[in-house]
């Protein structure tokens, strides 16, 4: 009976394209779910059961108690978005070169150096903590200012993931808590917005609002970051949503996904 | 050799050949990358552009799991022609979603990660990719199904297999297998 079973499985791997549908194998996908996992962790899955290989696709799960007022503030920033921020993007691209708008970005995301610098502390990761250093001191001398990335061209220092307090927080175990959208700023979590919370109070553009006893001082030096991030957040939120059945869905998924990707950097 | 023993070498011997039949799956990527940003760049983009790559893609994606595994346990609840139609569909949507992302003349200078195997047949390919001045990660599913085909890609850890799943999952539970199909249609129309 064996000898058949090596015979049928041999002719399945031969034959099996596309058309022949694909296969359960035990421990393939992280978090299956439903029958088909059943199925491979009893050892019972099967070449050829393709009834059950949508377990192989992870479902994403998010905690939404307030979605029907999520959608109305997602439906009022699709608005915005569609009517505002477009159109300012699409001027802010037009009036400012490619090679301009990446060195402001360059300039505010080396300001906050601080926000990555405790974080990786706080995950434990004393080696990123270092290679931050690094690359803070090269491109805030080399880089003049932040405004060029050197460090990008030195390996040691090339491609150090981004760090948060959210993250932290992901990586401590704190679970997202509901899914929140707000209006202008879209989609967080309970757990994200305190660590936008812990970010904010890490950048060093909002410690002006501090020194200089004043809000006005952090909305002038932040707002021009604001205003450079918008044409990103826009080619991102068409990222998610474009050719979407359902776009409040498509990005609530794809924030969740998103968040759950930087944990595990 | 006893016929047992004579059963396991032929059935190894055929696993083996396949594994050489199918080729080695990055050479594969790098050659479906190279191929649609070849005709990507000697397009005017737009339907056009999806309209050439559909054949190439076809040889190169396995869409008809990609919908099946999008559209869930559900997907038994549609009939074999149904079952063709959203497929039929779920392809062209997602080949003008990837259309659309090109910009004819820029070429994109990827970068080829460590491969890890998910299992005998499976492999995600991570690769870092920078276009137009902006840097993405992207990692590819891939299975050896005799020969080696993406079934997933994760933009930024996102899976378009999981994103679309998520979809099809609400609007199966509101109205079954017509409101799935509606969408489609729906959403193919205006791409």
């Amino acid at each position: 009976m064996r000898i058949f079973c090596l015979l049928a499985c041999a002719s399945v791997l031969l034959l099996g394209g596309c058309a022949g549908k694909g296969r359960v194998t035990e421990g393939e996908q992280p978090a299956p779910t439903g029958k088909g996992a059943q199925a491979a962790s009893d050892g019972k899955a099967a070449a050829g059961a393709s009834d059950d290989d949508w377990d192989d696709v992870a479902e994403v799960k998010v905690s939404d108690p307030i979605e029907p007022v999520n959608r109305g503030v997602f439906w009022f920033n699709h608005q915005l978005y569609r009517y505002v921020a477009k159109p300012f993007s699409a001027a802010y691209r037009f009036v400012f070169p490619d090679i301009v708008r990446r060195g402001i970005g360059n300039a505010y995301d080396n300001v906050r150096f601080p926000v990555r610098f405790v974080n990786h502390t706080l995950q434990g990761r004393l080696d990123r903590t270092a290679q931050e250093t690094g690359r803070f001191v090269v491109n805030t001398t080399a880089g003049v200012g932040g405004l060029m990335k050197p460090a990008d061209k030195i390996p040691a220092l090339a491609d150090v993931p981004k760090a948060d307090t959210g993250q932290t927080f992901a990586k401590w175990g704190v679970p997202h808590g509901p899914y929140l959208v707000f209006p202008v700023l879209g989609p967080t979590s309970c757990r994200d917005l305190v660590g936008t919370a812990g970010d904010t109070a890490l950048n060093p553009v909002a410690w002006l609002g501090f020194l200089f006893g004043g809000a006005g001082w952090t909305t002038a030096v932040s707002a021009p970051s604001g205003a450079h991030g918008v044409p990103d957040q826009m080619d991102r939120y068409d990222a998610a949503t474009k050719d979407s059945l359902d776009p409040y869905i498509a990005a609530r998924t794809s924030y969740i996904q998103y968040r759950e990707a930087q944990k595990k950097k | 050799m006893t016929l047992k023993k004579m059963v396991l070498f032929l059935a190894s011997a055929a696993v083996s050949f396949q594994a050489f039949a199918a080729g080695d799956p990055e050479s594969t990527l790098r050659e479906a990358m190279q191929e649609a940003v070849t005709v990507a760049n000697a397009s005017a983009g737009g339907r056009a552009l999806a309209d050439k790559l559909q054949p190439l893609l076809e040889r190169r994606v396995c869409f008809e799991s990609m919908t099946r595994r999008a559209i869930g346990p559900g997907w038994r609840e549609f009939s074999p022609a149904q079952q063709a139609e959203a497929t039929r569909l779920f392809t062209k949507l997602i080949i003008r979603s990837y259309s659309n992302k090109f910009t004819p003349g820029e070429e994109p200078e990827v970068k080829y990660l460590k491969g890890s195997s998910q299992g005998p047949d499976k492999i995600e390919i991570p690769t870092s990719m920078l276009y137009k001045g902006s840097r993405y990660s992207i990692v590819y599913r891939m299975e050896n199904r005799g020969k080696w085909l993406i079934t997933d890609i994760l933009v930024e850890g996102v899976s378009l297999i999981a994103n679309y799943r998520a979809q099809f999952n609400e609007l199966f539970k509101r109205g079954g297998v017509n409101a799935v199909m509606d969408s489609l249609k729906k959403s193919v129309a205006d791409t």
